[in-house]
């Protein structure tokens, strides 16, 4: 083990839950592992990412109350999101969020609490990145710039490394190979890691992967060891399988290996204790890991696409042929001029790969986010696309906003620059509320509330279990 | 990765203009329970599956193992034997398997000749083509007799090299017993052996071409299992560095601490560009039922396992450390485990890194126990060290260090010879006794006693996955008319009125 010191973001809070509970973490439910999270000794928690953004507003919540309310309950550990700069929600000028918009959304993030923002262009283009790091760095956030990474593809260490050298200097604090898709082998960090770390000299890498492969937390272990400085990962509840590798795995064995200055087992446990209990009450699915399969080298879905897949497969009957499905995902992905398989591309791919697995004829219909990839919407992708589909669709021209009236209602009006971001009307904005912390009952507590909310549709009600005996009569 | 392998396996067929299969050998019947279940499949459980198990391509089938013989007579008053018979009955397609612990037919002592190559017969006539032959020593005269008998018989045999994390067990080793059981018995299949799913990548990249390049035209097995979370890529890579054919169990039985998933195993190798005979449907038909067993008997599936290092250490394993642990504390010492765990890595390197199998790391931490507890290292030497260094479990592997050596000797018990005594033949004596039962039971109540014989029970060919509320519901739906509906059953009686 290298002597830098090792240091690990929690994002238990976006993408775990978003890849083990489908996004159920509400924002009562941030507030709970607070106290023990926050004293763990961790080098950030995240707690906004696009896919909370969304699920926030499908649950009527303020995402940037989540925030604020965070700030209030998690002390002085500095929180972080993960803004795309990229999104697919179809908002005719928003699937690119200009630099207006970023600008006013990193102010927005940064006034409730933010202290670090995660950039993500899935095409790297430079010109905005380095716009949006600028406003990051105005904020008074730290910046770090993503730099997406996909298996099989030909891409060299050399030009990873370049691509690295370019987020610098584009005005990054820190770059972050991002792996959401759990590609990033062992053998590919051996070489892939120190060309990076040589490239950014005293600029820190960080890593996220994610544990699709079962190889997660192999690549977290050995990309700590040459030279990566901060790692994504998750407690144990939300851990694993399409998620992040688990943080207090990777410390037994940090520990083992004699590294200090590792985080507080004790009181991630805690945490991870409080989240195991809000599953074991909500009814959430437990976190296990996946086994090894090459499939995912072929499909390369990220996290929570991964895992709808995998359900549909099994639904319908047709786990046996992942390899198919993978195949037909890998080639609309070259089709479509092989982006990285993150958001907004990567579910878009999916469904479209989905289609045409279903039976339906290739590209009889074509999925809207891939309509405006072809069209150029999002900007120039690296590969070559089919150019019958991209006749098909004809190309447009973008522009950051439609209207000077939006841009300046985008820096005014914080309702108009969240349903700008999110892809929403101003009316569907959900107002700031009163939230308290989840609160954690007994099952009998659980037990007799739900009888009692329930207790209108019933004359007599009666629970008998072993040891147990409820009677609830109406009156009169 | 995908690329990687995939350009291997292209460069290989290019080198040779052969495309290789890959054969499964299926666990599921022995291996797979034995991790996740205790072994405590009932020879009925397996009965429904079992021609589906046939029809699925594998190019093995095993079927039981000593521990399957121990469990089925000690816990499910079942004849192991009798599992045989009905297994051969219902799958011909491929040579049942058996694997064969050393000549410790019982306990773990080894036994005389005579009985164990009657045993190899009997478990021949019963059915077993395929004889998996392990001996945790690689001590290859301890397993002659028996495999001599498969090989008159005509029986495959297929030799188990354990795989072993520990100084001395190097590629040069593993090559060496290969030879070695090749040139003494002309064995089909070399097995290696990895039940503690200790064997990396890395290792994989090395040993299993090394092995190939040994044996020739005799098939290389992997057989590895999921405990680190790393079985089924060792597993891959084996096949792309060389093995023939790969131990797995049909999941939900897959994973965990058992063997990689027969299903996945199948498309990922044909990913690779490799043939495999197997047929997708059939496993997931066997699947399915397996899914419902577990669900019935409220038995748990193969859950993946989580990575973890710790896997490759030397490390005593958990159920010895448990004993340990017990034997420690009812001494009043539980004060001193660091100082013996730290001891036993010691012991067992000087006494040439024994498979830390049974009855082995009991052995070694006996005298890493009186290591600690006497001011000079092997002033008190446990009679069984004695034994080992003597031979008595058969031929050491690697050299005990002389230093070692000397002090065992000096400071052993005398009672002890140091030449291990002759096991003289056992069968006259169990003829006298049991001549008038068949050679199945005499083995039995050899290896049991008669009070375990008695209480077997003959296995019924009835079990079911299918609940019986779920068929009486369907049934119900199918009846025509449902004005006037009266079921009677032992102990339940349903009236329904339209």
């Amino acid at each position: 083990m290298s002597n830098h010191q090792i240091t690990f973001t929690d994002t238990s809070l976006t993408d775990g839950q978003a890849a083990v509970w489908a996004g159920a973490l509400d924002n009562r439910m941030v507030l709970a592992p607070a106290a023990a999270l926050s004293s763990s000794g961790l080098a950030a928690v995240e707690v906004l990412s696009p896919a909370v953004l969304d699920e926030c507003l499908a649950r009527d919540e303020h995402p940037l109350q989540r925030v604020e309310l965070a700030h209030r309950h998690y002390g002085p550990v500095p929180l972080r999101a993960t803004v795309n700069l990229l999104t697919g929600h179809g908002r005719p000028g928003a699937d690119v969020l200009g630099p207006t918009a970023i600008d006013g959304w990193l102010t927005a993030l940064a006034a409730a609490g933010l202290r670090q923002v995660v950039l993500l262009d899935p095409l790297l283009d430079l010109v905005r990145l380095k716009a949006a790091l600028e406003s990051a760095t105005t904020a008074g956030l730290t910046a770090i710039a993503a730099l997406p990474y996909t298996a099989d593809d030909g891409v060299s260490d050399e030009t990873y490394a370049e691509r690295a050298a370019s987020l610098i200097a584009a005005g990054a604090h820190r770059v972050m190979l991002r792996d959401e898709s759990g590609v990033l082998t062992p053998d590919r960090a051996r070489t892939l890691v120190p060309a990076l770390v040589s490239a950014l000299g005293d600029t820190p890498l960080d890593l996220h992967t994610r544990c699709h492969t079962a190889l997660g937390t192999v690549v977290a272990l050995e990309a700590g060891r040459l030279g990566v400085r901060g790692i994504d990962t998750a407690l144990p509840s939300v851990a694993n399988g399409a998620s992040l590798p688990s943080l207090p795995s990777l410390i037994r064995v940090l520990r083992r290996d004699d590294v200090q200055g590792l985080p507080d087992l004790d009181a991630l446990l805690s945490a991870d204790a409080i989240l195991a209990g809000i599953a074991d009450q909500e009814g959430l699915p437990a976190a296990t890991p996946w086994p090894f399969d090459l499939a995912t080298y072929v499909h390369q879905l990220p996290g929570e696409v991964a895992a709808d897949v995998r359900s549909v497969l099994r639904e319908r009957g047709r786990w046996a042929d992942l390899h198919e499905f993978a195949a037909e995902c890998a080639a609309v992905r070259r089709e479509m001029g092989s982006p990285p398989m993150v958001p907004p591309f990567a579910r878009a791919i999916a469904e479209q790969a989905m289609c045409h697995f279903g039976g339906e004829q290739r590209y009889e219909t074509l999925r809207p986010v891939l309509r405006r990839l072809l069209q150029g919407v999002y900007g120039t992708v690296n590969g070559d696309q089919r150019v019958d589909l991209q006749a098909r669709v004809g190309s447009v021209l973008t522009s950051e906003c439609d209207s000077p009236t939006i841009e300046a209602d985008l820096a005014a009006d914080e309702d108009v620059l969240l349903a700008w971001i999110a892809g929403v009307t101003v009316a569907t904005v959900p107002r700031r509320v009163d939230v308290q912390p989840y609160e954690a009952l007994t099952p009998y507590e659980s037990l007799t509330r739900g009888l009692l909310e329930r207790a209108g549709r019933y004359a007599t009600l009666t629970v008998s279990a072993p040891g147990l005996r409820i009677h609830l009569q109406q009156e009169g | 990765m995908l690329t990687n392998l995939r350009h291997l396996v292209e460069a290989e067929f290019a080198r040779t203009g052969r495309r290789r299969t890959i054969a499964l050998t299926d666990g599921t019947l022995r291996d797979a329970h034995q991790c996740l279940w205790a072994t405590r499949m009932r020879t009925e459980h397996m009965l429904p599956i079992s021609s589906r198990i046939a029809d699925a391509g594998f190019g093995a089938v095993e079927a039981i193992a000593m521990v399957g013989f121990d469990a089925g007579v000690l816990f499910l008053n079942q004849d192991p034997f009798e599992r045989v018979r009905l297994l051969a009955d219902r799958i011909s397609t491929a040579p049942l398997r058996a694997a064969v612990r050393s000549n410790l037919l019982h306990g773990f002592y080894p036994q005389p000749d005579d009985i164990n190559e009657l045993f190899v017969e009997r478990m021949f006539v019963n059915g077993i083509r395929d004889f998996a032959v392990l001996d945790s020593l690689h001590s290859w005269d301890n397993v002659a007799p028996g495999i001599r008998i498969a090989k008159r018989l005509g029986a495959k045999v297929t030799i188990a090299l354990v795989f072993n994390l520990a100084p001395g067990y190097d590629d040069e080793f593993y090559v060496r017993q290969a030879r070695e059981v090749i040139d003494q018995f002309g064995v089909d299949t070399i097995s290696l052996a990895d039940a503690g799913g200790s064997l990396t990548v890395e290792r994989t990249r090395t040993l299993v071409p090394a092995l190939r390049a040994a044996i020739g035209e005799t098939r290389l097995e992997l057989n590895t299992h999921c405990l680190t979370g790393m079985g089924p890529q060792v597993a891959l890579e084996a096949a792309v560095y060389g093995a023939d054919q790969i131990l797995t169990a049909v999941d939900p039985l897959a994973n965990g601490n058992s063997l990689p998933s027969a299903q996945m195993m199948a498309r990922d190798l044909r990913a690779l560009g490799f043939d495999v005979d197997v047929d997708d449907r059939s496993l997931d038909e066997v699947g399915d039922y397996l899914g419902k067993l577990a669900a019935q008997l409220d038995y748990p599936v193969g859950v993946p396992a989580e990575y973890d290092p710790a896997n490759y250490q030397t490390q005593y394993a958990g159920g010895a450390m448990t004993n340990l642990e017990a034997q420690l504390k009812a001494a009043g010492i539980s004060d001193r485990l660091p100082a013996v765990i730290e001891e036993i890595g010691r012991v067992r390197e000087e006494l040439g890194s024994p498979v830390m199998a049974t009855p082995f790391p009991a052995i070694v931490a006996a005298q890493a126990v009186m290591n600690v507890l006497n001011p000079e290292r092997y002033a008190v030497v446990p009679d069984e060290v004695k034994k080992y260094v003597c031979g008595y479990f058969g031929a050491l592997p690697l050299p005990v260090d002389d230093n070692v050596k000397d002090l065992v000797m000096n400071n052993g018990s005398c009672d002890i010879s140091e030449t291990p005594p002759q096991l003289d033949p056992i069968l006259p004596e169990l003829r006298r006794r049991y001549g008038h039962l068949s050679p199945d039971e005499m083995i039995l109540r050899y290896m049991y006693g008669d009070q375990k014989i008695d209480a077997l029970v003959p296995v019924e060919d009835t079990f079911s996955v299918q609940q019986s509320i779920v068929e009486l519901v369907a049934g119900l739906g199918r009846m025509r008319s449902k004005h006037t509906v009266r079921l009677v059953a032992p102990g339940l009686e349903l009236r329904a009125n339209g």
